[in-house]
């Protein structure tokens, strides 16, 4: 039945609100992404579709019920490269629209034209700058970024070998120069850092959008180096194909989205971020006075109609608390809290219980 | 549901429930009032006269597991009250009362409720059931039926007008109103006690008890703890019977053996005609989903019943204090 007694809440002196920032630690090893769960390039955890236009990667098989999604994998290059150049590329058009909506979804436009803006590994956007206008695109799936990416936090390493030995040497694309007060450049898309793949400014090889949770990689970060590295010879071995040993420039004309995909798959060492969850807390402090609540009507609270806890008139009542039930006005229970075990309550004592809703 | 961890500091388990998700979705989510529970504490396992002292007194309560807070189940089934004095020794019970010649008897732990004429009828010419074990439903002057007594179930305390003024009125613990929870798929209201009620005795040890007709409390309400369950309220009589050491004691007619508060008389109404056909008419599908169709309820007697069991639930406005009375709703089938 009903409880018997309320007590009222002050909107202004018991009431307050929170937001809070809760980061998790996100490391997924590059053995997931690439001849765990089956022979590569056709592993169970990774699910191409008919569309081609992109590649998903889980935890486990995806047919099993227990597989999470942990990113999408896609590739294209801007109409204005130089790979744009010659028609008749596989999938060009695909490529070029995979672009296209990254661009303008994380970028915006121009504004002149409706043309899109184009990447730049830098934080300035709109100067022609250090274009990137053949990249890839790692989309994370929400269930690890939830509400964003911590800036300051990602880190992917990629293999630079042969393809043979692609894992043997290794580069590691960091945003490190970015932080939650600084390095960082707002968009249309959200805001944004840089990734290096060194010390210097000229190892700019992509963004990371934090709040998007899409990490922009530009496909000369394996070519011959803007950070001072070789060219990765053998980026991509097409057995499928009449090519072998493809250059990343020569993988991007000739092989299809998919084809590029399990080529990066390939090289992924590891990669890593600390993901954030915006919690904004309401927190009712449910004060108890000395006076109140010192008795309970819980059947076993008496017995012969004498109270069990007394043995006489005189003795403190005592009761013992483990629900915190709150109400609106028309008496409705909105929420409950329990506590881990029960609090003695007398009139000896005053207690505030702090009961924190989440959302 | 599971436990919650006891093991380290004393955390707080936080969820909306249904009502609270649906208020939230329709925007008027807004917490006003608090109210505190303990459905998990037996007061029994309180050892006050633990020979190692006072700090041993509640250890077994406070070792009490409790469960993680749920989102539909009744969460503060009786909770916890504040009585304006430290000094109370005494909380009233909630008693049937199975002693006068108004008062429902219960038959093998239940009270028997016949749904119809012809059920009472045949539980008692062709069963053999005394008319004292059978509620008649849907009627204003039932003449037996629920009797409740809120009062002092004591002999620490003799049940004297002094001590009724100084144990319930002066502490506040008298129910004048109870709230009455039932199952809204087979009760559609209550008869409660009427105006013109008399519950007392006299130093002579004659008693007067006298009901009349009852009458309709207040309209149902949808229970906000019992899933499925409405709620109304009924008024409670004086209960006026005392202790006067008379050759017939008070408690001859009284359920209770110290001071008395009040008393409640009820009646239950089935809804009309789903659940009062007679045999042979349009037979309600409640019976066979959550009753038992053709039973041969009385043991011995070939006769049949349909059967559902559920029970009514009785709470003292004042007291908080509550009982819980199980019902068995009969319909006559055959035989």
């Amino acid at each position: 039945m009903p409880v018997q007694n309320y007590e009222i809440l002050n909107p202004n002196t018991d009431v307050t609100t929170t937001r809070t920032l809760l980061h998790e630690f996100i490391p997924v090893t590059g053995t997931i992404l690439s001849a765990t769960y089956g022979t590569y390039p056709n592993e169970g955890n990774i699910k191409n579709f008919t569309h081609g236009m992109f590649q998903s990667v889980y935890d486990y098989p995806y047919l099993s019920s227990s597989a999470n999604h942990i990113f999408d994998i896609t590739m294209g290059y801007d109409e204005g490269s130089a790979l744009s150049a010659s028609s008749g590329y596989t999938m060009q058009k695909k490529k070029i629209n995979i672009y296209n909506q990254f661009a303008q979804v994380l970028l915006g436009y121009t504004g002149s034209n409706n043309q899109v803006e184009i990447f730049e590994s830098d934080l300035d956007y709109g100067d022609d700058n250090r274009q990137m206008k053949e990249c890839y695109f790692v989309n994370f799936s929400r269930l690890l970024s939830k509400d964003q990416v911590k800036p300051g936090s990602f880190s992917i390493t990629l293999g630079v070998g042969t393809w043979a030995q692609s894992l043997t040497t290794r580069k590691t694309l960091t945003d490190a120069s970015a932080s939650v007060t600084k390095g960082t450049k707002t968009t249309p898309g959200g805001e944004y850092g840089v990734l290096y793949s060194g010390s210097n400014a000229d190892s700019r090889c992509g963004l990371i959008f934090y709040e998007a949770g899409i990490a922009v990689i530009s496909g000369s970060v394996m070519g011959t180096g803007v950070d001072g590295s070789t060219a990765v010879a053998q980026f991509y071995n097409d057995k499928d194909g009449a090519a072998t040993n493809l250059t990343w420039l020569q993988s991007f004309v000739s092989s299809s989205i998919s084809g590029n995909c399990d080529a990066l798959r390939h090289r992924v060492y590891n990669l890593s971020y600390n993901n954030t969850t915006e919690i904004n807390s309401t927190i009712y402090f449910c004060r108890v006075p000395h006076n109140k609540y010192n008795y309970s009507s819980n059947p076993t609270y008496t017995s012969a109609s004498k109270i069990t806890v007394k043995n006489k008139a005189s003795d403190q009542p005592v009761s013992y608390i483990t629900t915190v039930g709150l109400y609106n006005t028309a008496n409705e229970l909105l929420a409950v809290a329990k506590l881990s075990e029960p609090l003695r309550k007398s009139p000896e004592t005053e207690i505030t219980l702090r009961v924190r809703l989440d959302y | 549901m599971a436990f919650l961890d006891n093991s380290g500091d004393i955390i707080l388990d936080a969820v909306l429930t249904d009502v609270g998700r649906q208020r939230l979705s329709q925007g008027n989510f807004s917490i006003r009032k608090f109210a505190l529970g303990d459905d998990e504490i037996q007061y029994n396992l309180y050892d006050k006269n633990n020979p190692s002292g006072s700090a041993y007194y509640d250890l077994e309560i406070l070792q009490t597991p409790v469960e993680v807070a749920h989102t539909r189940a009744s969460n503060i089934q009786y909770g916890l009250i504040s009585l304006t004095s430290p000094n109370v020794l005494y909380i009233p019970d909630l008693v049937l009362n199975e002693k006068t010649s108004q008062s429902i008897i219960k038959y093998n732990k239940l009270i028997l409720l016949a749904v119809n004429e012809q059920t009472k009828t045949k539980l008692v010419d062709s069963s053999g059931v005394d008319p004292k074990y059978i509620l008649k439903a849907n009627t204003q002057q039932p003449g037996r039926s629920i009797l409740v007594e809120s009062g002092l179930d004591t002999t620490d305390v003799k049940g004297t007008a002094i001590n009724r003024t100084t144990y319930l009125q002066s502490v506040n613990m008298m129910d004048n109103t109870f709230s009455i929870a039932l199952d809204s798929r087979f009760f559609n209201g209550v008869w409660g006690t009427g105006n013109a009620s008399t519950f007392t005795n006299d130093a002579l040890g004659n008693f007067k008890i006298y009901f009349g007709p009852l009458s309709k409390p207040t309209a149902l309400t949808p229970s906000k703890s019992l899933l499925s369950f409405n709620v109304t309220t009924a008024r409670g009589a004086p209960n006026l019977i005392y202790y006067y050491g008379a050759s017939t004691p008070d408690t001859s007619e009284s359920a209770l053996q110290g001071p008395r508060g009040t008393v409640l008389k009820l009646n239950l109404n089935v809804p009309s005609p789903d659940l009062t056909t007679a045999a042979g008419g349009a037979r309600s599908d409640l019976w066979g989903k959550f009753g038992k169709l053709s039973q041969t309820a009385i043991t011995g007697k070939s006769q049949k019943y349909d059967i559902i069991d559920t029970f009514i639930l009785i709470t003292g406005n004042a007291t908080g204090r509550s009982i819980q009375v199980p019902i068995r709703l009969l319909r006559y089938v055959s035989g």
